[in-house]
Protein backbone atom coordinates (compact mmCIF):
# COMPACT_ATOMS: atom_id res chain seq x y z
CA UNK A 1 0.00 0.00 0.00
CA UNK A 2 0.99 3.69 -0.48
CA UNK A 3 2.80 5.64 2.98
CA UNK A 4 0.72 7.07 5.71
CA UNK A 5 -2.89 8.30 4.59
CA UNK A 6 -2.13 11.69 5.87
CA UNK A 7 0.13 12.28 3.48
CA UNK A 8 -1.96 11.16 0.90
CA UNK A 9 -4.45 13.53 1.81
CA UNK A 10 -2.13 15.71 1.63
CA UNK A 11 0.10 15.72 -0.76
CA UNK A 12 -1.02 13.08 -3.23
CA UNK A 13 -5.13 13.84 -4.00
CA UNK A 14 -6.13 14.48 -7.41
CA UNK A 15 -7.44 18.49 -8.94
CA UNK A 16 -9.95 16.05 -10.10
CA UNK A 17 -11.22 15.40 -7.18
CA UNK A 18 -10.56 18.30 -5.39
CA UNK A 19 -12.53 19.89 -8.25
CA UNK A 20 -15.63 17.68 -7.55
CA UNK A 21 -15.51 18.15 -4.03
CA UNK A 22 -15.30 21.95 -4.43
CA UNK A 23 -18.23 22.17 -6.79
CA UNK A 24 -20.35 20.87 -3.62
CA UNK A 25 -19.38 23.17 -1.22
CA UNK A 26 -20.06 26.55 0.16
CA UNK A 27 -17.62 29.28 -0.44
CA UNK A 28 -17.07 29.67 3.58
CA UNK A 29 -16.05 26.13 3.08
CA UNK A 30 -14.29 26.72 0.00
CA UNK A 31 -12.45 29.46 2.36
CA UNK A 32 -11.94 27.55 5.18
CA UNK A 33 -10.55 24.59 3.26
CA UNK A 34 -7.62 27.06 2.15
CA UNK A 35 -6.71 27.69 5.55
CA UNK A 36 -6.17 23.29 6.16
CA UNK A 37 -2.73 23.42 4.66
CA UNK A 38 -0.68 24.59 1.80
CA UNK A 39 -0.92 21.84 -0.54
CA UNK A 40 -4.82 22.26 -0.36
CA UNK A 41 -4.35 26.03 -0.70
CA UNK A 42 -2.50 25.55 -3.70
CA UNK A 43 -4.92 23.04 -5.67
CA UNK A 44 -8.19 24.76 -4.74
CA UNK A 45 -6.58 28.01 -5.93
CA UNK A 46 -7.26 26.27 -9.50
CA UNK A 47 -10.56 25.14 -9.11
CA UNK A 48 -13.27 27.91 -8.66
CA UNK A 49 -16.99 27.10 -7.19
CA UNK A 50 -18.04 29.93 -8.74
CA UNK A 51 -18.27 28.16 -12.27
CA UNK A 52 -20.82 25.95 -10.76
CA UNK A 53 -23.19 28.14 -9.45
CA UNK A 54 -24.95 26.25 -7.43
CA UNK A 55 -24.42 28.38 -4.22
CA UNK A 56 -25.04 32.14 -5.88
CA UNK A 57 -23.44 34.91 -4.53
CA UNK A 58 -24.44 38.51 -5.10
CA UNK A 59 -21.96 41.41 -5.59
CA UNK A 60 -22.72 44.41 -3.73
CA UNK A 61 -21.10 47.56 -5.18
CA UNK A 62 -21.44 51.16 -4.60
CA UNK A 63 -21.87 52.90 -8.23
CA UNK A 64 -19.95 49.92 -9.54
CA UNK A 65 -17.03 51.15 -7.72
CA UNK A 66 -14.46 48.89 -5.96
CA UNK A 67 -13.65 50.02 -2.69
CA UNK A 68 -10.24 50.32 -1.42
CA UNK A 69 -10.62 49.87 2.44
CA UNK A 70 -13.55 47.56 2.15
CA UNK A 71 -12.98 45.11 -1.35
CA UNK A 72 -15.25 43.21 -3.12
CA UNK A 73 -18.70 42.68 -1.19
CA UNK A 74 -20.49 39.34 -1.56
CA UNK A 75 -23.48 38.15 -0.22
CA UNK A 76 -23.74 34.32 -0.38
CA UNK A 77 -27.21 33.68 -0.51
CA UNK A 78 -26.97 30.37 0.91
CA UNK A 79 -25.33 31.02 3.62
CA UNK A 80 -26.56 34.85 4.14
CA UNK A 81 -23.44 36.40 5.09
CA UNK A 82 -20.87 38.78 3.96
CA UNK A 83 -17.69 38.02 2.30
CA UNK A 84 -15.08 40.17 1.20
CA UNK A 85 -12.47 40.23 -1.11
CA UNK A 86 -9.59 42.63 -1.63
CA UNK A 87 -7.48 43.00 -5.07
CA UNK A 88 -4.07 41.08 -4.29
CA UNK A 89 -0.94 42.50 -4.20
CA UNK A 90 0.31 40.42 -7.60
CA UNK A 91 -3.20 42.65 -9.05
CA UNK A 92 -2.21 45.71 -8.40
CA UNK A 93 1.74 45.24 -9.30
CA UNK A 94 0.47 43.63 -12.74
CA UNK A 95 -2.23 46.43 -13.33
CA UNK A 96 -0.63 49.47 -11.49
CA UNK A 97 -3.65 51.70 -12.50
CA UNK A 98 -6.00 49.82 -10.32
CA UNK A 99 -3.57 51.57 -6.81
CA UNK A 100 -6.15 54.07 -5.37
CA UNK A 101 -4.28 56.99 -6.05
CA UNK A 102 -4.39 55.92 -10.24
CA UNK A 103 -8.28 56.76 -10.56
CA UNK A 104 -11.54 54.61 -9.75
CA UNK A 105 -11.91 50.79 -10.39
CA UNK A 106 -14.87 49.68 -11.53
CA UNK A 107 -16.67 46.62 -11.81
CA UNK A 108 -18.58 46.70 -15.31
CA UNK A 109 -20.31 43.30 -15.91
CA UNK A 110 -20.03 39.55 -14.50
CA UNK A 111 -19.88 36.54 -15.84
CA UNK A 112 -19.39 33.18 -14.31
CA UNK A 113 -17.97 34.17 -11.75
CA UNK A 114 -15.29 36.49 -13.66
CA UNK A 115 -15.65 40.08 -12.57
CA UNK A 116 -14.48 42.11 -15.15
CA UNK A 117 -12.69 45.39 -14.30
CA UNK A 118 -12.09 48.41 -15.75
CA UNK A 119 -9.11 50.44 -14.10
CA UNK A 120 -7.84 53.79 -14.32
CA UNK A 121 -8.02 57.02 -15.72
CA UNK A 122 -11.00 57.61 -18.41
CA UNK A 123 -8.65 58.46 -21.06
CA UNK A 124 -6.73 55.21 -20.84
CA UNK A 125 -8.21 52.64 -18.78
CA UNK A 126 -7.40 48.80 -18.49
CA UNK A 127 -9.34 46.35 -18.71
CA UNK A 128 -8.98 42.90 -17.41
CA UNK A 129 -10.85 39.91 -16.20
CA UNK A 130 -10.75 39.12 -12.36
CA UNK A 131 -11.85 36.06 -10.59
CA UNK A 132 -11.82 37.16 -6.94
CA UNK A 133 -11.66 33.07 -5.60
CA UNK A 134 -8.39 31.88 -7.56
CA UNK A 135 -7.62 35.48 -7.53
CA UNK A 136 -6.70 34.74 -11.16
CA UNK A 137 -7.17 37.65 -14.40
CA UNK A 138 -6.88 37.59 -17.85
CA UNK A 139 -6.18 40.64 -19.37
CA UNK A 140 -8.47 42.13 -22.11
CA UNK A 141 -7.16 44.82 -24.73
CA UNK A 142 -7.55 48.59 -24.41
CA UNK A 143 -10.85 50.07 -24.81
CA UNK A 144 -8.97 52.56 -26.54
CA UNK A 145 -8.09 50.40 -29.44
CA UNK A 146 -12.09 50.54 -30.22
CA UNK A 147 -13.25 53.03 -32.96
CA UNK A 148 -15.87 54.62 -31.03
CA UNK A 149 -13.52 55.07 -28.21
CA UNK A 150 -13.03 58.82 -28.72
CA UNK A 151 -16.81 59.58 -28.87
CA UNK A 152 -17.73 58.08 -25.69
CA UNK A 153 -14.63 59.48 -23.89
CA UNK A 154 -16.26 63.10 -24.69
CA UNK A 155 -19.63 62.16 -24.14
CA UNK A 156 -17.91 61.33 -20.57
CA UNK A 157 -15.88 64.46 -20.36
CA UNK A 158 -19.13 66.16 -20.68
CA UNK A 159 -21.01 64.54 -18.14
CA UNK A 160 -19.32 65.60 -14.54
CA UNK A 161 -19.51 62.86 -12.31
CA UNK A 162 -22.19 60.34 -13.13
CA UNK A 163 -21.06 59.03 -16.59
CA UNK A 164 -18.08 56.68 -16.50
CA UNK A 165 -15.55 55.05 -19.11
CA UNK A 166 -16.89 51.89 -17.47
CA UNK A 167 -20.59 52.24 -18.83
CA UNK A 168 -19.23 51.74 -22.59
CA UNK A 169 -19.10 47.96 -21.78
CA UNK A 170 -22.90 46.61 -20.73
CA UNK A 171 -22.17 43.00 -20.29
CA UNK A 172 -19.63 40.39 -21.07
CA UNK A 173 -19.80 36.61 -22.19
CA UNK A 174 -16.93 34.70 -21.13
CA UNK A 175 -16.95 30.60 -22.47
CA UNK A 176 -14.86 28.45 -24.03
CA UNK A 177 -14.85 26.61 -27.75
CA UNK A 178 -12.46 24.62 -26.87
CA UNK A 179 -10.08 23.01 -24.04
CA UNK A 180 -7.69 25.85 -24.42
CA UNK A 181 -9.32 28.57 -25.15
CA UNK A 182 -11.31 31.86 -23.29
CA UNK A 183 -13.00 33.79 -25.20
CA UNK A 184 -14.56 37.20 -23.95
CA UNK A 185 -17.76 38.65 -26.17
CA UNK A 186 -18.38 41.94 -25.00
CA UNK A 187 -20.95 44.42 -25.83
CA UNK A 188 -19.42 48.07 -26.26
CA UNK A 189 -21.44 51.23 -26.83
CA UNK A 190 -20.86 53.29 -29.17
CA UNK A 191 -22.39 56.53 -28.72
CA UNK A 192 -21.43 58.38 -31.76
CA UNK A 193 -23.84 56.49 -33.93
CA UNK A 194 -26.03 55.43 -31.42
CA UNK A 195 -25.53 51.76 -31.73
CA UNK A 196 -23.87 48.30 -29.95
CA UNK A 197 -21.19 47.23 -31.03
CA UNK A 198 -20.29 43.29 -29.91
CA UNK A 199 -16.72 42.46 -30.35
CA UNK A 200 -15.00 39.02 -29.71
CA UNK A 201 -11.47 38.73 -27.94
CA UNK A 202 -9.45 35.43 -28.21
CA UNK A 203 -7.77 35.33 -24.47
CA UNK A 204 -6.36 31.92 -25.34
CA UNK A 205 -4.31 31.54 -22.48
CA UNK A 206 -1.43 29.15 -22.94
CA UNK A 207 -1.24 30.67 -27.10
CA UNK A 208 -1.58 34.64 -27.56
CA UNK A 209 0.83 36.61 -25.86
CA UNK A 210 -1.18 39.18 -23.67
CA UNK A 211 0.09 42.34 -26.01
CA UNK A 212 -1.00 40.78 -28.75
CA UNK A 213 -5.15 40.43 -27.71
CA UNK A 214 -7.57 41.98 -29.65
CA UNK A 215 -10.81 43.15 -30.52
CA UNK A 216 -12.36 41.47 -33.25
CA UNK A 217 -15.28 43.49 -33.90
CA UNK A 218 -18.56 41.36 -35.34
CA UNK A 219 -20.23 42.71 -38.35
CA UNK A 220 -24.20 41.12 -38.56
CA UNK A 221 -24.07 42.83 -41.83
CA UNK A 222 -27.54 43.78 -43.39
CA UNK A 223 -30.54 41.47 -42.06
CA UNK A 224 -33.81 41.85 -43.45
CA UNK A 225 -32.69 45.25 -44.58
CA UNK A 226 -31.62 47.07 -41.43
CA UNK A 227 -28.36 46.81 -39.23
CA UNK A 228 -28.11 45.79 -35.39
CA UNK A 229 -28.54 48.54 -32.84
CA UNK A 230 -29.21 46.64 -29.93
CA UNK A 231 -28.07 43.71 -27.95
CA UNK A 232 -30.59 43.17 -25.57
CA UNK A 233 -28.73 39.91 -24.18
CA UNK A 234 -26.42 37.26 -24.86
CA UNK A 235 -25.92 33.58 -24.05
CA UNK A 236 -23.01 31.05 -24.65
CA UNK A 237 -25.16 27.93 -25.13
CA UNK A 238 -24.45 24.54 -27.06
CA UNK A 239 -21.25 26.01 -28.57
CA UNK A 240 -23.08 29.30 -29.90
CA UNK A 241 -23.44 32.57 -28.60
CA UNK A 242 -26.38 33.41 -28.82
CA UNK A 243 -27.80 37.17 -28.85
CA UNK A 244 -31.39 39.22 -29.09
CA UNK A 245 -30.86 41.96 -31.18
CA UNK A 246 -32.90 44.97 -32.13
CA UNK A 247 -32.78 46.35 -35.73
CA UNK A 248 -32.15 49.61 -36.62
CA UNK A 249 -35.41 49.80 -38.72
CA UNK A 250 -38.12 47.89 -37.13
CA UNK A 251 -41.03 49.43 -39.31
CA UNK A 252 -40.05 46.89 -42.45
CA UNK A 253 -40.56 43.60 -39.30
CA UNK A 254 -43.86 42.38 -39.15
CA UNK A 255 -44.97 43.93 -36.29
CA UNK A 256 -47.36 40.92 -35.89
CA UNK A 257 -43.71 39.27 -35.11
CA UNK A 258 -42.36 38.74 -31.93
CA UNK A 259 -39.76 36.93 -32.45
CA UNK A 260 -37.91 36.32 -36.04
CA UNK A 261 -35.79 33.50 -37.71
CA UNK A 262 -32.50 32.70 -36.37
CA UNK A 263 -29.72 34.27 -38.56
CA UNK A 264 -26.31 32.38 -37.96
CA UNK A 265 -23.21 33.73 -38.72
CA UNK A 266 -19.12 32.67 -37.50
CA UNK A 267 -16.79 34.61 -36.21
CA UNK A 268 -13.41 33.53 -37.25
CA UNK A 269 -11.10 35.04 -34.45
CA UNK A 270 -7.95 33.09 -35.90
CA UNK A 271 -6.83 30.01 -37.45
CA UNK A 272 -7.97 27.76 -35.24
CA UNK A 273 -10.87 29.87 -33.21
CA UNK A 274 -14.20 30.68 -34.41
CA UNK A 275 -17.22 30.96 -32.68
CA UNK A 276 -20.79 30.10 -34.12
CA UNK A 277 -23.33 33.23 -33.38
CA UNK A 278 -27.03 32.95 -33.51
CA UNK A 279 -28.98 36.33 -33.79
CA UNK A 280 -32.58 36.58 -32.55
CA UNK A 281 -34.85 39.40 -33.73
CA UNK A 282 -36.79 40.80 -31.64
CA UNK A 283 -39.54 43.40 -31.60
CA UNK A 284 -40.61 44.90 -28.21
CA UNK A 285 -43.77 46.48 -29.11
CA UNK A 286 -43.32 49.07 -27.05
CA UNK A 287 -39.62 49.63 -28.33
CA UNK A 288 -37.59 51.59 -25.76
CA UNK A 289 -34.16 51.78 -25.78
CA UNK A 290 -32.23 49.62 -22.74
CA UNK A 291 -31.78 51.64 -19.82
CA UNK A 292 -28.47 50.60 -19.58
CA UNK A 293 -29.03 53.89 -21.75
CA UNK A 294 -26.05 55.48 -23.38
CA UNK A 295 -27.03 59.08 -24.27
CA UNK A 296 -30.55 58.61 -23.19
CA UNK A 297 -31.12 60.59 -20.51
CA UNK A 298 -33.90 62.17 -21.84
CA UNK A 299 -35.16 59.13 -23.76
CA UNK A 300 -35.44 57.77 -19.67
CA UNK A 301 -38.05 59.90 -18.92
CA UNK A 302 -39.83 59.79 -22.02
CA UNK A 303 -39.90 55.75 -22.23
CA UNK A 304 -40.80 55.45 -19.26
CA UNK A 305 -44.30 56.69 -19.62
CA UNK A 306 -44.75 53.89 -22.09
CA UNK A 307 -43.47 51.03 -20.14
CA UNK A 308 -40.30 49.86 -20.40
CA UNK A 309 -38.92 46.55 -21.42
CA UNK A 310 -36.48 43.96 -20.81
CA UNK A 311 -35.89 41.37 -22.23
CA UNK A 312 -33.07 38.42 -21.16
CA UNK A 313 -31.64 35.31 -22.47
CA UNK A 314 -31.48 32.46 -20.06
CA UNK A 315 -30.92 29.05 -19.63
CA UNK A 316 -32.92 26.80 -17.55
CA UNK A 317 -31.75 23.79 -15.41
CA UNK A 318 -32.84 21.37 -17.87
CA UNK A 319 -30.76 23.21 -20.65
CA UNK A 320 -33.83 24.93 -22.64
CA UNK A 321 -33.33 28.53 -23.72
CA UNK A 322 -35.50 30.87 -22.06
CA UNK A 323 -36.32 34.29 -22.98
CA UNK A 324 -37.71 36.21 -20.46
CA UNK A 325 -39.94 39.64 -21.25
CA UNK A 326 -40.49 41.97 -18.32
CA UNK A 327 -42.60 44.93 -18.94
CA UNK A 328 -42.80 47.56 -16.03
CA UNK A 329 -45.19 49.68 -15.30
CA UNK A 330 -44.85 53.50 -15.43
CA UNK A 331 -47.50 54.46 -13.26
CA UNK A 332 -46.38 52.20 -10.35
CA UNK A 333 -43.79 54.12 -9.35
CA UNK A 334 -42.12 53.58 -6.16
CA UNK A 335 -42.21 56.80 -3.85
CA UNK A 336 -39.17 57.86 -2.86
CA UNK A 337 -37.31 55.62 -5.58
CA UNK A 338 -37.06 56.05 -9.69
CA UNK A 339 -38.11 51.88 -9.50
CA UNK A 340 -41.02 50.47 -11.64
CA UNK A 341 -42.69 47.98 -10.65
CA UNK A 342 -42.60 44.70 -13.24
CA UNK A 343 -46.57 45.21 -14.82
CA UNK A 344 -46.17 42.05 -16.98
CA UNK A 345 -43.16 39.02 -16.61
CA UNK A 346 -43.89 36.18 -19.51
CA UNK A 347 -41.12 33.47 -19.79
CA UNK A 348 -41.39 31.83 -23.47
CA UNK A 349 -39.18 28.67 -24.28
CA UNK A 350 -36.83 29.52 -27.15
CA UNK A 351 -36.98 27.02 -29.82
CA UNK A 352 -35.28 28.16 -32.58
CA UNK A 353 -38.10 29.23 -34.85
CA UNK A 354 -39.81 32.48 -35.60
CA UNK A 355 -42.94 33.48 -33.79
CA UNK A 356 -46.28 35.67 -34.10
CA UNK A 357 -48.08 37.20 -31.01
CA UNK A 358 -50.41 34.66 -31.63
CA UNK A 359 -47.93 31.41 -31.48
CA UNK A 360 -46.65 33.20 -28.08
CA UNK A 361 -47.37 30.36 -25.12
CA UNK A 362 -45.92 31.40 -22.49
CA UNK A 363 -44.47 29.27 -19.47
CA UNK A 364 -46.68 29.06 -16.51
CA UNK A 365 -44.23 27.99 -14.31
CA UNK A 366 -40.61 27.62 -13.54
CA UNK A 367 -40.88 24.71 -11.43
CA UNK A 368 -38.47 23.80 -8.98
CA UNK A 369 -35.96 26.22 -10.00
CA UNK A 370 -34.63 30.27 -9.43
CA UNK A 371 -33.70 32.08 -12.28
CA UNK A 372 -31.27 34.72 -11.87
CA UNK A 373 -30.93 37.66 -14.21
CA UNK A 374 -29.44 40.92 -14.94
CA UNK A 375 -28.95 43.38 -17.51
CA UNK A 376 -25.18 43.02 -16.82
CA UNK A 377 -24.43 39.39 -15.49
CA UNK A 378 -24.84 36.67 -17.26
CA UNK A 379 -28.06 34.38 -16.58
CA UNK A 380 -27.80 31.54 -15.03
CA UNK A 381 -30.34 28.84 -13.41
CA UNK A 382 -30.28 26.62 -10.03
CA UNK A 383 -32.19 24.15 -8.60
CA UNK A 384 -33.93 26.51 -5.86
CA UNK A 385 -32.61 24.34 -2.61
CA UNK A 386 -29.93 26.84 -1.22
CA UNK A 387 -31.39 29.93 0.18
CA UNK A 388 -33.44 30.96 -2.75
CA UNK A 389 -36.99 30.33 -3.94
CA UNK A 390 -38.77 28.04 -6.36
CA UNK A 391 -40.55 29.18 -9.27
CA UNK A 392 -39.04 32.41 -8.79
CA UNK A 393 -37.07 34.89 -11.45
CA UNK A 394 -34.27 37.19 -9.37
CA UNK A 395 -33.60 40.62 -11.03
CA UNK A 396 -30.39 41.86 -10.16
CA UNK A 397 -29.59 44.89 -11.16
CA UNK A 398 -25.69 46.01 -11.47
CA UNK A 399 -25.42 49.80 -13.11
CA UNK A 400 -27.61 51.32 -10.56
CA UNK A 401 -26.45 54.65 -11.40
CA UNK A 402 -28.05 54.15 -14.31
CA UNK A 403 -30.91 53.48 -12.81
CA UNK A 404 -30.58 56.17 -10.56
CA UNK A 405 -31.00 53.33 -6.82
CA UNK A 406 -30.59 54.77 -3.88
CA UNK A 407 -30.49 52.69 -1.11
CA UNK A 408 -30.46 49.10 -0.79
CA UNK A 409 -33.71 47.43 -1.68
CA UNK A 410 -34.83 44.15 -1.40
CA UNK A 411 -38.30 43.59 -2.75
CA UNK A 412 -40.60 40.97 -3.43
CA UNK A 413 -43.91 40.94 -5.42
CA UNK A 414 -46.41 38.26 -6.87
CA UNK A 415 -47.32 38.66 -10.69
CA UNK A 416 -50.76 38.88 -12.24
CA UNK A 417 -50.37 34.94 -12.90
CA UNK A 418 -48.71 33.85 -9.75
CA UNK A 419 -45.33 33.80 -11.08
CA UNK A 420 -43.35 34.87 -8.95
CA UNK A 421 -40.98 37.79 -8.96
CA UNK A 422 -37.83 38.79 -7.06
CA UNK A 423 -35.92 42.12 -7.24
CA UNK A 424 -32.43 42.20 -5.64
CA UNK A 425 -30.56 45.15 -5.78
CA UNK A 426 -28.06 46.75 -3.40
CA UNK A 427 -25.91 49.37 -3.72
CA UNK B 1 -31.57 -19.01 -14.04
CA UNK B 2 -30.50 -18.53 -18.09
CA UNK B 3 -33.51 -17.38 -19.33
CA UNK B 4 -32.74 -16.42 -22.32
CA UNK B 5 -29.45 -18.18 -25.12
CA UNK B 6 -27.49 -15.07 -24.95
CA UNK B 7 -26.65 -15.39 -20.99
CA UNK B 8 -24.89 -18.89 -21.87
CA UNK B 9 -22.21 -16.21 -23.51
CA UNK B 10 -21.76 -13.94 -21.26
CA UNK B 11 -18.47 -12.15 -22.21
CA UNK B 12 -16.14 -12.54 -18.94
CA UNK B 13 -13.40 -9.99 -18.08
CA UNK B 14 -10.39 -10.22 -15.69
CA UNK B 15 -9.56 -7.24 -13.65
CA UNK B 16 -6.17 -7.67 -12.04
CA UNK B 17 -5.21 -5.55 -8.35
CA UNK B 18 -1.65 -3.56 -7.58
CA UNK B 19 -1.80 -6.68 -4.93
CA UNK B 20 -1.82 -9.11 -8.05
CA UNK B 21 -5.27 -10.11 -7.46
CA UNK B 22 -7.32 -10.96 -10.16
CA UNK B 23 -11.30 -10.95 -10.36
CA UNK B 24 -13.78 -12.26 -12.96
CA UNK B 25 -16.56 -9.99 -13.69
CA UNK B 26 -19.30 -9.60 -16.59
CA UNK B 27 -18.30 -7.46 -19.03
CA UNK B 28 -21.57 -5.57 -18.86
CA UNK B 29 -21.03 -4.94 -15.38
CA UNK B 30 -17.16 -3.96 -15.87
CA UNK B 31 -18.29 -1.19 -18.61
CA UNK B 32 -19.32 1.39 -16.06
CA UNK B 33 -16.32 2.46 -15.99
CA UNK B 34 -14.92 4.49 -18.67
CA UNK B 35 -11.37 3.05 -18.45
CA UNK B 36 -12.44 -0.22 -18.44
CA UNK B 37 -14.51 0.09 -21.57
CA UNK B 38 -12.08 1.54 -23.33
CA UNK B 39 -9.46 -1.08 -23.04
CA UNK B 40 -12.79 -3.75 -23.81
CA UNK B 41 -13.65 -1.74 -27.03
CA UNK B 42 -9.89 -2.35 -27.79
CA UNK B 43 -9.86 -6.05 -27.73
CA UNK B 44 -8.55 -6.52 -24.16
CA UNK B 45 -10.29 -9.19 -21.56
CA UNK B 46 -7.41 -9.05 -19.02
CA UNK B 47 -7.33 -5.48 -17.28
CA UNK B 48 -4.42 -4.38 -15.07
CA UNK B 49 -5.41 -1.87 -12.52
CA UNK B 50 -1.93 -0.85 -11.36
CA UNK B 51 -3.30 2.19 -9.72
CA UNK B 52 -6.51 0.16 -7.42
CA UNK B 53 -5.49 -2.11 -4.42
CA UNK B 54 -7.68 -5.51 -4.06
CA UNK B 55 -9.38 -3.81 -0.91
CA UNK B 56 -10.84 -0.97 -2.67
CA UNK B 57 -11.47 -3.22 -6.26
CA UNK B 58 -13.84 -5.60 -4.14
CA UNK B 59 -15.84 -2.72 -3.17
CA UNK B 60 -15.67 -1.16 -6.59
CA UNK B 61 -17.23 -4.61 -7.80
CA UNK B 62 -19.79 -4.66 -5.42
CA UNK B 63 -20.65 -1.65 -6.61
CA UNK B 64 -20.75 -1.70 -10.38
CA UNK B 65 -22.24 -5.46 -9.93
CA UNK B 66 -25.64 -3.75 -7.84
CA UNK B 67 -25.81 -0.98 -10.38
CA UNK B 68 -25.46 -3.50 -13.60
CA UNK B 69 -28.69 -4.38 -12.25
CA UNK B 70 -30.75 -1.30 -11.32
CA UNK B 71 -34.58 -1.55 -12.37
CA UNK B 72 -37.24 0.36 -11.72
CA UNK B 73 -38.07 -1.78 -8.94
CA UNK B 74 -34.90 -2.39 -7.30
CA UNK B 75 -34.13 1.87 -6.75
CA UNK B 76 -34.67 1.87 -2.88
CA UNK B 77 -32.51 -1.37 -2.69
CA UNK B 78 -29.82 0.61 -4.65
CA UNK B 79 -30.45 3.58 -2.31
CA UNK B 80 -29.44 1.66 0.44
CA UNK B 81 -26.65 -0.01 -0.68
CA UNK B 82 -25.26 3.62 -1.62
CA UNK B 83 -25.97 4.83 1.82
CA UNK B 84 -23.81 1.97 3.31
CA UNK B 85 -21.31 2.06 0.67
CA UNK B 86 -20.02 5.24 1.41
CA UNK B 87 -20.36 4.67 5.28
CA UNK B 88 -17.30 4.37 5.86
CA UNK B 89 -13.70 6.12 6.97
CA UNK B 90 -11.82 8.80 5.29
CA UNK B 91 -9.08 6.80 4.61
CA UNK B 92 -11.68 4.11 2.75
CA UNK B 93 -12.86 7.26 0.80
CA UNK B 94 -9.42 8.46 -0.10
CA UNK B 95 -8.71 4.80 -1.66
CA UNK B 96 -12.39 4.64 -3.64
CA UNK B 97 -12.50 8.33 -4.99
CA UNK B 98 -8.95 7.82 -6.42
CA UNK B 99 -10.06 4.63 -7.77
CA UNK B 100 -13.09 6.04 -9.25
CA UNK B 101 -11.59 8.87 -10.68
CA UNK B 102 -8.62 6.24 -12.14
CA UNK B 103 -11.52 3.85 -13.22
CA UNK B 104 -13.91 6.94 -14.99
CA UNK B 105 -16.95 5.88 -13.01
CA UNK B 106 -18.84 9.18 -12.79
CA UNK B 107 -21.82 8.00 -10.79
CA UNK B 108 -19.66 6.99 -8.11
CA UNK B 109 -16.98 9.48 -8.25
CA UNK B 110 -19.67 12.12 -7.55
CA UNK B 111 -21.60 10.16 -4.76
CA UNK B 112 -18.22 9.82 -2.99
CA UNK B 113 -17.02 13.42 -3.57
CA UNK B 114 -20.67 14.58 -2.18
CA UNK B 115 -19.94 12.49 0.62
CA UNK B 116 -16.76 14.00 1.63
CA UNK B 117 -17.85 17.35 0.99
CA UNK B 118 -20.46 17.07 3.16
CA UNK B 119 -17.94 15.48 5.93
CA UNK B 120 -16.32 18.60 4.87
CA UNK B 121 -19.25 21.47 5.72
CA UNK B 122 -19.19 23.94 8.31
CA UNK B 123 -16.26 22.66 9.76
CA UNK B 124 -13.22 24.11 11.48
CA UNK B 125 -9.92 23.60 9.50
CA UNK B 126 -8.71 22.35 12.91
CA UNK B 127 -11.10 19.48 12.73
CA UNK B 128 -10.85 19.00 9.29
CA UNK B 129 -7.13 18.47 9.10
CA UNK B 130 -8.05 16.01 12.27
CA UNK B 131 -10.44 13.90 9.84
CA UNK B 132 -7.85 14.19 7.14
CA UNK B 133 -4.83 13.59 9.18
CA UNK B 134 -3.03 16.09 7.49
CA UNK B 135 -0.53 18.51 9.45
CA UNK B 136 -1.09 21.92 9.08
CA UNK B 137 2.16 23.48 7.89
CA UNK B 138 1.54 27.30 8.17
CA UNK B 139 3.02 29.34 10.90
CA UNK B 140 0.99 30.60 13.40
CA UNK B 141 1.71 33.85 11.64
CA UNK B 142 0.34 32.46 7.95
CA UNK B 143 -2.58 31.04 9.41
CA UNK B 144 -3.40 34.37 10.92
CA UNK B 145 -2.71 36.20 7.94
CA UNK B 146 -5.57 33.52 6.19
CA UNK B 147 -7.84 34.18 8.66
CA UNK B 148 -7.85 37.91 8.67
CA UNK B 149 -7.77 37.89 4.84
CA UNK B 150 -11.11 36.53 4.85
CA UNK B 151 -12.34 36.80 8.65
CA UNK B 152 -15.88 36.59 7.59
CA UNK B 153 -15.33 32.53 6.97
CA UNK B 154 -13.65 32.05 10.48
CA UNK B 155 -16.54 33.77 12.30
CA UNK B 156 -19.27 31.72 14.15
CA UNK B 157 -19.86 28.04 15.44
CA UNK B 158 -18.64 25.60 13.52
CA UNK B 159 -19.16 21.66 13.94
CA UNK B 160 -16.12 20.35 15.28
CA UNK B 161 -17.10 16.79 15.33
CA UNK B 162 -15.06 14.13 13.40
CA UNK B 163 -17.50 11.97 11.56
Amino acid sequence: MMAGVSSIWQEDVSIKIMEKIVQKISIGDYIRMGAVCKSWRRIIANVKPSHDVQVPWLLQLKDCKYNHDTGFNFYSLSEGVFYSFKLPNHILNKYPKAAAHEGDTFCCATCDGWLVLVVGPDHDPDMFLFDPISEKDVKLPSLTTLASFPSFLDFVNLDDDDFKISLMVPTVQVFSTSDNNLIVAAIFMDVENEVDILGLCNCDINGVLEEERCWKIFDGGRIDGGRIVRYESMLFHNDALYALIELEDNDCFDLDKRIGDEINRVVVLDERTEVKVKLINIVKDTTAYHIRGANYSNEVHHISYCGLKYVYLTRSIKGELLIIWNKTDPLSKHEEEDIYHTSKLMIERYEGVCKTNEDFEPITSLGDQAVFVSPNSSSFSIPATSGCQSNCIYFTVDMLDTLYKKSLILYRQSDLDGTHISSLSSH
Amino acid sequence: MASTTETKQKKMLILKSADNDEFEIEESVGVQSETIKNLVEDGFTFVPLPNVYTKALIKIIDYLKKHANKTDSNDEEIKTFDKDFVNTTFDDLFELVSAANYLHISCLMNMLCQTIADRIKDKSPEAVRKIFHINCDYTPEEEAKIRKANAQAFEGQFDESLD
